[in-house]
């Protein structure tokens, strides 16, 4: 299955510990299970989903070598285990950004013209954002074309969300299409499940596909591997598949 | 197995080598290998290979342990789509290829069906080399000795080396393992590796005319070629594979038309005078079903644009040229699975074989070489003579009539190429090629505004189609007037320019007729004509 052009899509909190990295590990590998060349950016120093995939953070010559023009982002890229699944890892993506961000006055397109000359190559780019309100978080925005926001059940998630909304309304030029789904729900507290279920229907941009709390996502850190890969009949796998096909709808919708 | 492409494959003198190399891998990685699976490939492609000449490759994976079979495409640059299941029919027209395949294929394809070419059979252990933090850096595939199936020989058996993007390094260094125990890197590997295990040569030309042959054993062996090609795209035109291999048909046909008339006085004349009317046969047998392919591929072009129709208007045209076609295909299977066929195929060929042989010793009478050169000329002077009379007032006929002569020097030129000098054929059939192309166009675009007269006359006298119908046809027709028109106004500029530049410039230097043939004139032979 193809799309028509490469989609971005960017795992997008300010607020740290969501699931960002968990949503876009499991997406990534969703979307290549789908045959779809997928590659996936940690723009986190930390390297999580760099971690995740079994790839050493460091890379050969590093940020000198960026900065010397000597490596290009395509150097970079290694390949997953997994077909049509290419990761960004994390050390690189941080010290190239870094430099560009400081060099210039406000690179907001900068991760988007990174990206851009991979578009032959992949039809799906999903970046793994780090939690700040920096520079880098404005440059995704510019980048992508749905930014995928988890939302803990908690009130002040909703008003950061909000803000975030507005923010993205009030931008000029390109925009990309806001989705956001809850994160970490237990069903067996009451207050989730109303978060859950309520906040669907009082925001149109807040999907209905929720991600379960599950001891399997975490235990993603001693598999280092997506959920599918070792609990593919988890609800947490499940749920994920169900939030991908949402996400998907994004594009086949608006091309018809 | 995806990416294959992009890795290498090593080969040793024993199977025992790949597990040799194996052991020493994982000496320095881990090495994890899977359970071996025997596994069916199938390499498709068209009838006159046309993704092995763009180096690509088509192939359907089937593992018997029960998982759908895959399909995978192989780009010329080593890039790879595999697509979940394998749901090609076969043989499969490029209209009916599923959406991912389209836009890759559809090119190369043309209008050509695929079909299954070379099947293989044996068994693949898939692996891979981890690093230390247990991630994989190199795909190993070891492939085991397969047959061939429904040939002999085989394929050699393996050791393919696929670094993961970004692991360049760790595959180089697992392929100096590989060459340090004796395993050596394969330089034709996947599809046309396979095309040689079974003996299919899809670059293999007929054999060159040898100048010193005696014309008659050298006119045969040509006939019995024609023949060849004729049987070859015999099957696919019963079974209405694909529209190109009706027109391979008829190209053999009338290249052994020309060559019987042109050079049969080299024949016994008995032979000559059996096979000419079956011949003819044959042609006129060919002949309404390739029309109403070359109309229905037109005609999507003629239709495109109608200033006054809508789409739907000539629709029940479309419909109408679908039935007349499939009509003239059953006439024309009847005639090919006739017993009068049959006897011409036979009686052809033992004919022709018995004249074929030749023991070397010398014969009365001229060699190929010879006969090559002045039939040319004559050929020459003809296309020339006729040519020159053409005025804008000359009538139609008198174009068609030089296109037929025009083809006759084309054949004539394909033919001997091997007597001619290098240079000589190759700079001419390019004004050659231009104008026929013109004269091409002139008859076609008239047979086929005739073709749309009739039929817009039969569709009145059935009734029941629309006023509508009959009028796009007229703007059809007059669009064929236009492509006719304009191809006469260009024809005086072609002739002009093939007059300038003769065919051949031997021929006026007859004391280098018995010159050896050089290998390069035996191996300049040109663009071979439809
Ligand atoms: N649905 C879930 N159920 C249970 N645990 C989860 C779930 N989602 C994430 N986690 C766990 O929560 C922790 C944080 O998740 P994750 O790394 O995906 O969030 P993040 O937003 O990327 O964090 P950071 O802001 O630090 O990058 C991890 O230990 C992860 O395994
Ligand atoms: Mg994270």
């Amino acid at each position: 299955m193809r799309t028509s052009g490469m989609k971005v899509v960017a795992s997008y909190n300010i607020k740290g510990g969501v699931g960002k990295t968990s949503t876009a590990v499991n997406l990534a590998y969703l979307a290549s299970r789908d045959g779809l060349r997928t590659l996936l950016w940690d723009l986190d120093p930390q390297g999580s989903a760099t971690y995740l995939f079994r790839v050493k953070p460091k890379v050969k010559g590093g940020g000198a070598a960026i900065v010397a023009g000597k490596r290009t982002l395509d150097d970079a890229i290694k390949g997953t285990d997994f077909d049509h699944l290419d990761l960004m890892p994390a050390d690189f993506s941080y010290r190239h950004l870094d430099f560009d961000l400081d060099s210039r006055k406000r690179p907001t397109d900068r991760i988007r013209r990174l990206i851009a000359p991979l578009k032959g190559e992949y039809d799906v780019v999903i970046l793994d954002c780090p939690p700040s309100v920096s520079l880098v978080s404005e440059n995704i925005v510019h980048a992508c074309d749905v930014l995928l926001v988890p939302l803990i059940p908690a009130v002040l998630s909703v008003r950061t969300y909000d803000q975030l909304v507005d923010f993205v309304d009030g931008m000029p030029g390109r925009k990309p299409q806001v989705m956001a789904f809850v994160s970490m729900v237990d069903r067996r507290k009451k207050s989730h499940r109303e978060f859950a279920d309520q906040l669907p229907q009082e925001r149109a941009s807040v999907v209905a596909e929720a991600i379960p709390n599950r001891a399997v996502i975490e235990q993603m850190a001693q598999e280092r591997a997506p959920v599918p890969v070792f609990a593919p009949t988890s609800t947490a796998a499940t749920s994920y598949e169900a939030l991908w096909a949402r996400v998907q709808s994004c594009w086949s919708d608006t091309r018809r | 197995m995806s990416g294959l492409g992009a890795g290498q494959f090593w080969v040793g003198p024993q199977p025992s080598a790949v597990s040799a190399v194996l052991k020493e891998l994982a000496s320095a990685w881990t090495v994890a290998m899977g359970r071996p699976v025997v596994t069916r490939r199938t390499w498709l492609d068209t009838a006159d290979f046309r993704l092995y000449r763009r180096g690509m490759a088509l192939m359907v994976t089937a593992a018997e342990d029960g998982d759908e079979p895959t399909l995978q495409l192989i780009g010329a640059d080593g890039s790879t789509v595999t697509a979940g299941l394998d749901t090609l029919d076969r043989p499969c027209l490029p209209g009916s290829l599923p959406i991912w395949l389209r836009p890759r294929l559809e090119p190369v394809l043309g209008v050509r069906a695929i079909l299954p070419v070379v099947e293989v059979a044996g068994t693949i252990v898939s692996g891979s080399l981890h690093d230390a933090e247990g991630k994989t850096v190199v795909r190993l595939v070891h492939e085991r000795p397969a047959t061939i199936l429904g040939g002999r020989g085989g394929l050699p058996g393996g050791l393919w080396l696929v670094p993961l993007r970004g692991y360049a390094g760790v595959g180089a260094r697992a392929a100096r393992v590989a060459q340090r125990a004796g395993l050596v890197r394969a330089d034709r590997v996947g599809y046309p590796a396979a095309l040689l295990a079974a003996g299919i040569d899809p670059d293999g030309m007929r054999p060159a005319m040898e100048p010193g042959l005696p014309a008659g054993v050298a006119v045969a062996r040509m006939l019995v070629s024609f023949l060849d090609e004729m049987e070859a795209a015999w099957g696919g035109t019963v079974k209405d594979v694909d529209i190109e291999f009706l027109h391979d048909f008829r190209v053999a046909v009338r290249r052994s038309r020309s060559a019987v008339k042109l050079l049969g006085d080299v024949l016994p004349p008995a032979v000559v005078a059996w096979g000419t009317p079956q011949l003819k046969w044959l042609g006129d047998l060919t002949t309404p079903s390739r029309d109403l392919d070359v109309l229905l591929q037109h005609l999507p072009s003629l239709t495109s644009g109608l200033s006054g129709a809508r789409p739907g208007d000539v629709e029940p045209l479309e419909r109408e040229l679908i039935g007349r076609r499939a009509e003239a295909q059953s006439a024309l299977v009847r005639g090919l699975l006739s017993a009068r066929f049959e006897r011409f195929r036979a009686r052809w060929r033992a004919s022709l074989e018995g004249l074929a042989g030749w023991d070397g010793r010398p014969r009365a009478g001229p060699t190929a070489a010879i006969i090559g050169i002045e039939r040319l000329a004559m050929a020459e002077r003809r296309v020339l003579r006729r040519g020159s009379r053409i005025t804008d007032e000359s009538p139609a006929e008198a174009l068609h009539d030089l296109r037929k002569r025009a083809k006759e020097l084309r054949y004539l030129l394909e033919m001997f190429t091997p007597v001619l000098g290098p240079g000589d054929a190759r700079g001419s059939v390019k004004e050659l090629k231009a104008l026929q192309d013109v004269l091409g166009t002139f008859q076609d675009s008239e047979a086929q505004r005739d073709a749309i007269h009739a039929l817009a006359t039969d569709l009145i006298a059935r009734d029941g189609v629309s006023t509508r119908t009959i009028l796009a046809m007229g703007e059809i027709a007059a669009r064929l007037q236009v492509d006719q028109d304009s191809s006469r106004e260009r024809f005086a500029d072609m002739f002009e320019r093939f007059a300038r530049r003769p065919v051949q410039r031997r021929a006026s230097r007859p004391d280098q007729l018995r010159a050896a043939p050089t290998r390069a004139a035996a191996t300049a032979t040109a663009g071979r004509v439809r």
